[in-house]
């Protein structure tokens, strides 16, 4: 069998070299994903490469006859076969797997009579320890140096004689795309091939320590920093790009500013940016869709029925105005992935991990906690990431505080109506708010219920910088627009029908029949009313008020709409009039308050950012941490709420 | 470059291995900050780091804005095959960050 078939069986034949192509000389590359081998593969075999699966697995194995041009001007045969990319001869994974059996398991006449290593010049500190492990070996040995161009612009030269000399095999420097090299190498092999192996190189540490599980490793690593200290050279003002901007970007006080100065920037463009859309698009869906609607249905023959009603004041009402925030949300998030995508939230993490840290809550947990930034739901279930039970729960606790996307459409819309220009401003401050809230009732629940929990360490490696990918923030973008438009399409729906059908049926006492019941004498009124007594120390006692965080409850998503849906039922004799909603919920708040608008409003957002996200999330917290904790979290984060939105009143009462 | 390296595994300076795993307890929050401490490349630092999640000691997984890898299938946005919140099933970016964290493992003196 020639190793040049369509599926080879390497190993059928490395017992016998004699069937392999060529002279029956097997050269192997071998080195790390990325180091250019497969591009020096091709340029050595020219379009003679085939490639099969090495046998019994799905791990693909490239192999072809190597034309060696030789001093008397005739060629020699070789067989040549590239390896999948392996960082090390200790395997975690199957590509690795299939080099150390070759390489280290195979007994010596199946092993490849000349292992040409290829070393990327621009990383050698990675995959020197690659070649401290082959050197460990008794094989036949060529280094093949790639990309020292892209290690020239880094500010980094390799001397690759110094090489040579203390790794006691030939370097040869490669560019396998430019051909240059190529001849170089192959004489280097030729070479090789007529030699006996090298001695496997002396430890550098000296003797181990019996039981050292890390021996190993340190003598290579040491190795490693001796070659990198005698062989390459640094430019030492040649500073990346990256390094420079992280020496501020995870500074322990400038980057919590640059973090904090970047969202703020991030709110502001995106309120600025949404606001003509919003205005537009509100216009449209108050104006000519109410009218066709209601044109339609007058057309029909059923206007001012109970269609009419669910139709305008029910879906159109409450559906378009939600969805009024959907430019609002598209900016947003293009600008979350553009950060993402840039590299730069990689250092807000390391920023907000070190501050979490140093108030004693567990490093691990920032991942559930970030993820609880764009939907609660599966933050919680991203708790499994935890290994201590203590720590799932503790963060489970603390998930809700994180200000879910579904939120901020709530939270523009009361900026927008009582802070106009300020709105930005406003958002900002409920992202800080919930900051503030994840780490002050993580503390209080560290020093009362979680005494002696230990953070867990973390590092977070950083991609460098680079420009955001417009296709990848563009697909971010879209997914998370997906998302937010599929929920407006299901929950939304549910409510907006579960909130109609509850203001159309009477309460108990009303005399009205159902479906002419003004909404204030409605079971959805009543149950508003029974329970906003409750909020009037928070300054917002106003049953419109407490309706909205009824159904806040069930879903952030539905608040707005069953919202204008409550004002639109209230006066149905112009249901299309832009700008109701505004008027009337400053003229509710200025009455709950009395006078105290924007105490209450403040109230209203704090009990709004903090209490209990939706049912989903208690669904998920049940199913993770248990009924009695679920029970205990809706507690915690209601009764929070309500003590700061009491105190945020009463307090803002005396200043304003 | 011109670093020393502190090989020693007891009783005298920290071995590489022993050095990057003492400054991830001490609170070296990125790789750059574990090679300025040790005073070990950085290339060495990531490789070194690589081997300790391939012995148990460390623990690795990417980090990303949204929701997890798999999706969790239980809010309203998530599809069949994962989570609709993130492109591509969630799955995070290549060349992401990556957050490492000590495991439970015993680590030796």
């Amino acid at each position: 069998m020639s190793l040049t078939g369509a599926h080879c069986h390497p190993t059928s034949h490395l017992s016998a070299h004699s069937d392999l192509a060529g002279d029956g000389t097997l050269v192997a590359l071998v080195g790390n994903a990325n180091t250019g081998k497969s591009t020096l593969f091709n340029q050595l075999s020219g379009a003679r490469a085939s490639v099969g699966n090495w046998p019994g697995t799905t791990v693909e194995v490239g192999t072809a006859t190597w034309r060696v041009p030789l001093a008397d001007g005739s060629t020699r045969s070789l067989a040549l076969m590239d390896l999948p990319g392996a960082a090390s001869l200790s395997p975690v994974s199957p590509d690795e797997q299939v080099t150390h059996d070759l390489l280290v398991q195979a007994p010596a006449d199946e092993r490849p009579d000349v292992v040409v290593a290829v070393l990327d010049a621009s990383n050698l500190g990675r995959d020197l320890f690659l070649l401290s492990q082959l050197r460990e070996q008794p094989q036949r040995l060529v280094v093949a140096l790639t990309m020292n161009d892209v290690a020239a612009r880094r500010g980094l030269t390799v001397d690759a004689a110094a090489l040579s000399r203390m790794a006691g095999v030939p370097v040869v420097a490669v560019d396998p795309r430019r051909r240059s090299g190529v001849v170089g190498l192959a004489d280097a092999v030729s070479q090789a091939v007529e030699r006996p192996a090298p001695a496997p190189r002396a430890r550098v540490l000296g003797l181990p320590e019996p039981d050292d599980p890390f021996a190993a490793d340190d003598d290579r690593f040491a190795w490693v920093q001796q070659v990198l200290d005698d062989v390459v050279r640094t430019e030492h003002d040649r500073v990346s790009w990256t390094d420079r901007v992280d020496r501020w970007a995870t500074a322990p006080v400038i980057g919590p500013l640059l973090f904090a100065g970047a969202m703020y920037l991030v709110f502001q463009l995106t309120i600025a940016g949404a606001a003509p859309l919003q205005d537009w698009l509100d216009g449209w869906v108050a104006g000519p869709v109410s009218d066709a609607a209601v044109s339609l249905l007058s057309a029909l023959g059923l206007a001012g029925g109970v269609i009419e009603s669910f139709l305008v004041d029910g879906l159109i009402a409450g559906v378009g105005t939600l969805l009024t925030f959907v430019p609002l949300m598209a900016i947003m998030f293009a600008l979350l992935a553009i950060m993402e995508s840039s590299g730069y939230l990689a250092r807000a993490a390391v920023v907000t991990d070190r501050a979490m840290r140093a108030i004693g809550l567990p490093g691990r947990a920032f991942l559930p906690l970030i993820v609880g930034f764009g939907c609660n739901v599966p933050a919680i279930s991203a708790i499994r990431v935890l290994p201590d039970a203590r720590q799932r729960l503790l963060t489970a606790l603390l998930v809700p505080f994180t200000a879910c996307a579904a939120r901020l459409p709530v939270v523009v819309l009361i900026g927008a109506v009582f802070f106009g220009a300020n709105a930005g401003n406003v958002v900002f401050g409920m992202y800080l708010l919930s900051i503030a809230l994840v780490i002050g009732v993580g503390l209080l629940l560290r020093v009362t219920l979680w005494r002696g929990l230990r953070p867990t360490p973390m590092v977070i490696d950083l991609p460098p910088y680079h420009l955001p990918l417009p296709k990848q923030v563009g697909l971010d973008t879209w997914a998370r627009v997906r998302s937010f438009l599929r929920s407006a399409g299901t929950i939304i729906v549910v409510v907006v029908i579960a909130v109609w059908a509850l203001s159309a049926i009477p309460a108990p006492g009303a005399d009205e029949p159902i479906g002419e019941v003004p909404v204030e004498d409605s079971l959805y009124g009543a149950t508003a009313q029974a329970i906003s007594p409750v909020f009037e120390p928070a300054g917002f006692g106003d049953w419109k008020a407490t309706s909205a965080l009824m159904v806040g409850f069930l879903a952030k998503e539905a608040v707005i709409s069953s919202w204008a849906q409550t004002y639109a039922a209230e006066e149905p004799e112009d249901p299309a009039e832009p700008g109701d909603l505004s008027a009337s919920l400053r003229a509710d708040f200025e009455r709950s308050s009395g006078g105290h608008t924007t105490a209450a409003v403040f109230a209203f957002l704090t009990f709004l950012v903090a209490y209990t996200p939706c049912v989903a999330t208690l669904g998920a917290q049940r199913r993770e941490i248990g009924t009695r904790w679920m029970l205990a979290s809706v507690g915690i984060s209601t009764g929070t709420a309500w003590v700061l939105a009491v105190l945020v009143f009463q307090v803002g009462r005396l200043i304003t | 470059m011109s670093r020393t390296v502190t090989a020693a595994p007891r009783g005298g300076p920290l071995s590489p291995t022993r050095a990057v795993l003492a400054e991830i307890e001490n609170g070296a929050a990125t790789l750059s900050e574990i090679a300025v401490r040790t005073g070990l490349d950085p290339q060495l630092v990531d490789t070194a780091i690589a081997r300790l999640i391939a012995a148990g000691y460390l623990d690795s997984q990417a980090l990303r804005l949204g929701c997890p890898p798999s999706g969790c299938h239980s809010c309203p946005s998530a599809g069949p095959t994962g989570c609709a919140a993130t492109p591509s099933g969630g799955r995070p970016a290549p060349d992401g960050p990556v957050m490492v964290t000590l495991t439970a493992r015993p680590r030796p003196q």
